[in-house]
């Protein structure tokens, strides 16, 4: 009996091994206990097996809110701009949570509003971004299972006549349905209210011993960001009327700069943000100099060729010639990083 | 497994539980006997000091720790000789570092189910090193599957003690 035993116990060791709960054990679990002797009396092997010692696992009512890492970059005024929270259910049961977004938070320098598409919406697709037809607007509580997450965005309007770099709050808030938990001291015991009947235990939140785990709260931030534009313009190079390429940075290019000498200018843009800050319908101009004439056909943007015709592509040059003409090239929206995104503006004149 | 002394322990181990909570023991006419009692440990304070107190566990939540005492007796009339407790680290719980004592006892553990036993520093556990081949390195105890204690001495009638260990839900 005791080789039998011994072996089914075996059995459960290496079941347990195979099984992962980060969030713990499944409320509900019994986790037993016996204890074996063996022993010998004059010489004959004896056995003695404890009774089956049984612990009920009780449910922790415990949830966690993500915050998002970094501000969203917004302009003043702006619509339907996101932040994204995770919320992850880290107790050892089912649990439902209602959602609630804040937009009146202390300690910032604006008040974002509610979304003119709504507030709080189901990231169906995960991919952080709103998208009216995919995403799924939260009407009552959600949920989760044990270790499950789910990305939540929340939807705002940014109030018009905010200076760049300043900042507006909006949080969401998680709180267990669970009667009795919201708000509740950790170690809070709630009769039969666990998941399968079992006992519901309030867990204990991000913010220590006394903060409940019934509920959690994340905050995101909306940054003003605009300004992020630094142009500058270089000679590339000067090519006099022979074929000669003369050097640009001596400093002594008066034989070079001759009628006839082509210049190609650079205009080098810089598009910088702190935060997820972008540069909307980015439109780049520049006159053709007096006293020169427009190279036909000489637009290069990251090097690649473009036309002059005001056409598909992103650049034109119409009715440039001599001293007359504006270059322009429609960069769109361009977001920005912290260590700036670099589009080089190539063309040419020829002195006349 | 089950045979009808096992069905007896069962019932004893109901009433046991109507009385003091997590406990139960067996029976059996004479020889060694066995007791499990799963506890928790509180602090209490006792006029002002404040005293560790081994309590019913109550409410049992992942994190928590639970202290397992084994109290074995010799209730025969001639001595048990070689005696050897086992006690497997129960499912969804991992043992709690250092935790096993007991008294006149030499502890070893397993770590591959009880088939082999060993001082904890000579225990290892199979691995992958970083470029994914297979390798060893010590145990930790939280590779620990089963606890065992040898009594040094031969356990003469009437004579008793205990043995206990720690483990915290998963």
């Amino acid at each position: 009996m005791f080789r039998r035993a011994a072996l089914s116990l075996l059995a459960t060791a290496a079941l347990a091994a195979g099984q992962a709960f980060a969030a713990g054990t499944p409320a509900g679990t019994t986790i037993t206990n016996t204890a074996t002797a063996n022993y010998s009396v004059s010489g004959s092997p004896a056995t003695a097996v404890s009774g089956s010692v049984a612990i009920t696992v009780d449910e922790l009512i415990s949830v966690r809110v993500t915050s998002p890492a970094s501000p969203t970059g917004v302009a003043s005024p702006d619509t339907n701009r996101v932040v994204v929270f995770i919320v992850t259910n880290v107790g050892n049961g089912p649990e439902s949570f209602t959602l609630a977004p804040g937009y009146n938070i202390a300690g910032d320098s604006f008040d974002p509003t509610a979304g003119s598409a709504g507030t709080l919406f189901l990231d169906v697709n995960g991919d952080g971004q709103y998208t009216a037809a995919t995403d799924t607007p939260i009407t009552g509580p959600i949920t989760l299972n044990p270790d499950q997450s789910r990305q939540i965005l929340l939807l705002a309007n940014i109030p018009a006549n905010q200076v760049d770099g300043s900042q507006g709050k909006a949080t969401l808030t998680a709180t267990s349905t669970t009667t009795g938990a919201a708000g509740a001291a950790p170690g809070t015991v709630l009769p039969g209210l666990g998941a399968g009947g079992v006992d519901a235990m309030v867990g204990v939140g991000p913010g220590g011993a006394t903060d409940s785990g019934s509920d959690d709260v994340g905050t995101g931030i909306y940054q003003i960001s605009g300004g992020l534009v630094t142009l500058a313009k270089t000679l590339l190079s000067v090519v006099d009327p022979f074929g000669n390429t003369c050097a640009v940075t001596s400093g002594n290019q008066s034989g070079c700069l001759v009628p006839g000498a082509v210049l190609e200018y650079r205009v080098a843009v810089t598009v910088t943000s702190a935060a997820s800050g972008v540069a909307q319908s980015l439109v780049i101009t520049d006159n053709v100099p007096a006293n020169t004439t427009w190279v036909a056909g000489s637009i290069r943007v990251n090097g690649a060729t473009r036309t002059d015709a005001a056409d598909a592509d992103n650049a034109n040059c119409t009715g440039c010639g001599n001293g007359t003409g504006t270059m322009t090239v429609n960069l769109g929206n361009v977001a920005g990083t912290p260590a700036g995104v670099v589009t080089n503006i190539d063309y040419k004149v020829r002195i006349n | 497994m089950v045979n009808s002394r096992f069905l007896f322990a069962m019932v004893a181990l109901s009433t046991a539980l109507l009385a003091t909570g997590a406990q139960a023991q067996t029976s059996p006419a004479g020889g060694v006997q066995l007791v499990n009692v799963a506890q928790k440990e509180i602090e209490v304070d006792e006029g002002g000091k404040k005293v560790r107190k081994l309590v019913d566990p109550g409410k049992m939540v992942p994190g928590d720790e639970v202290v397992y005492t084994i109290t074995y007796a010799n209730k025969g009339a001639r001595p048990a000789e070689r005696v050897v407790v086992v006690n497997p680290v129960p499912q969804h719980t991992r043992m709690r570092t250092s935790s096993a004592e007991g008294a006149n006892t030499e502890i070893a553990y397993s770590v591959d189910g009880g088939k082999t036993y060993a001082a904890p520093d000579k225990l290892t556990v199979s691995t992958k090193d970083a470029s994914g081949k297979a390798a060893t390195r010590p145990a930790v105890a939280a590779d620990f599957t089963h606890i065992r204690w040898t009594l040094k001495e031969p356990l003469a009638p009437g004579a008793g003690g205990f043995v206990r260990f720690r483990t915290v839900i998963q």
